[in-house]
């Protein structure tokens, strides 16, 4: 197995294990949220999602780094490094990075937060298998944007249901 | 570029990166109510040797190959000013990283039993924290950019 | 951490220092062309002469104002004082960068 080919394996179970931990702590705050507290038990599995989900983080910085030497030592230059795909990942995986500060500081309302630090999960999963495609940088941004409204209404949507349910 | 080169360019973004996590694993855990102070002396003080070591192995990239190789290829294309504005920001501004990360694991080592009752002191140390990896941050991201410029 | 104040503050007071001299040193060697051949040539690349002086400022300063003893600011605002120093000159390199390669 080459450099790259490793990498991109890396690349792939950080991906999976950051949307996977991002997706079950959003299920799993729904479904806790019914009766209006969080027990200890309850807290500890939103942090062990957490922490799968960071672990994710840690594993895609690395391999994405590792890729990006690939990338410099094969002189792919500015095509590649500067392309709007690239360059909009990046920006909504420090969009990503500044929620979760802001998150762990309670300096931003949870729903909210957690909202777009799932959308920014997809967001950048969906950007990363889209090889192929061929948008502006700001009209890339532009339907981050409308993703993070959808995804705001999606979870209220399931929120609203499932508390209502028996 | 030689085994060796490659060898310290990933050694300096590998290290450079584990300080930035370290330090950002301090920053979130200095508020908590069970801080676990052991831990935040031992973040600090990874951080500290990660940023020295990531100096020592990116003076080596820089001052013998990056100078000749690719600084003449980088302002002889249609994005020099990566070379001429971030690379010299990002050459001296890493240079203040370890002495910050030496002030913060100090602060730590000597004064972390305080961090709990003294709230001004933490907030202190939590600022000076999120202050290093900002820096360190946009060092790396200044490093992603100017290898893009670095064409065929 | 009454007793540990002394040396606290004498390195927090040392990086602010040596931050300080690396933001000089850089200008002024973009400024002077001698200072910056000479760094050169005494350390043989102008960075590591740098890399170098800043360790020895922040060596030689730390003891000095541990002897000094400075008591009357207290360590969060020497702290606050150090972040506020870091972030300054991070934006002056930055400018005199930019300044130099269009103007």
């Amino acid at each position: 197995m080459d450099w790259n080919v490793f990498l991109r394996e890396l690349h792939v179970l950080g991906t999976v294990l950051g949307v996977g931990g991002s997706t079950f702590a959003e299920i799993f705050a729904i479904k806790f949220s019914k009766d209006g507290k969080i027990d200890i038990f309850e807290h500890e599995v939103l942090r062990i999602c957490i922490g799968v989900l960071r672990l994710g983080l840690i594993i895609l910085t690395f391999s994405g780094l590792g890729l990006l030497v690939l990338w410099r030592m094969r002189l792919l230059g500015p095509d590649v490094f500067y392309s709007p795909r690239f360059l909009a990942k990046m920006t909504i995986l420090l969009i990503l990075l500044l929620v979760a500060l802001l998150m762990n500081f309670r300096l931003v309302n949870l729903k909210l937060g957690s909202t777009i630090s799932t959308a920014s999960w997809y967001a950048a999963m969906i950007l990363g298998i889209w090889r192929g495609l061929d948008l502006s940088y700001f009209v890339i941004m532009f339907g981050f944007g409308v993703f993070v409204v959808l995804v705001y209404f999606l979870l209220e949507y399931a929120r609203k249901t499932y508390l209502k349910s028996k | 570029m030689t085994n060796t080169l490659i060898f310290f360019l990933v050694a300096h973004i590998f290290l450079g990166t584990s300080g930035i996590i370290f330090l950002t694993a301090y920053l979130l855990s200095i508020f908590k109510k069970e801080a676990d102070f052991k831990w935040l002396k031992i973040n600090s003080f990874l951080a500290l040797l990660s940023f020295i070591a990531s100096w020592i192995t990116g003076g080596y990239y820089y001052t013998s190959y990056y100078g000749k190789s690719v600084k003449p290829v980088i302002l002889k294309g249609e994005f020099s000013w990566v070379h001429s504005i971030l690379m010299e920001t990002k050459e001296h501004v890493f240079l203040f990283l370890p002495f910050l990360t030496l002030a913060l694991f100090a602060v730590t080592y000597f004064a972390y039993s305080d961090f709990a009752k003294d709230k001004k002191l933490a907030l202190s140390v939590a600022g000076l924290c999120f202050t290093i990896v900002s820096i360190a941050l946009a060092i790396m991201l200044s490093g992603i950019v100017i290898s893009g410029a670095v064409g065929k | 951490m009454e007793d540990k104040k002394p040396i606290l503050s004498a390195i927090i007071v040392s990086a602010i220092l040596t931050i300080a001299a690396i933001v000089f040193l850089t200008i002024f060697g973009e400024l002077n062309p001698v200072f910056k051949a000479w760094l050169t040539k005494t350390f043989s690349h102008h960075w590591i002469g740098k890399s170098i002086i800043s360790v020895l400022v922040f060596l030689v300063s730390s003891p000095v104002f541990y002897v000094l003893r400075l008591k009357k600011i207290s360590i969060p605002a020497l702290i606050w004082l150090l972040v506020a120093v870091a972030n300054l000159s991070f934006g002056i390199l930055l400018a005199f960068f930019f300044v130099e390669t269009y103007f």
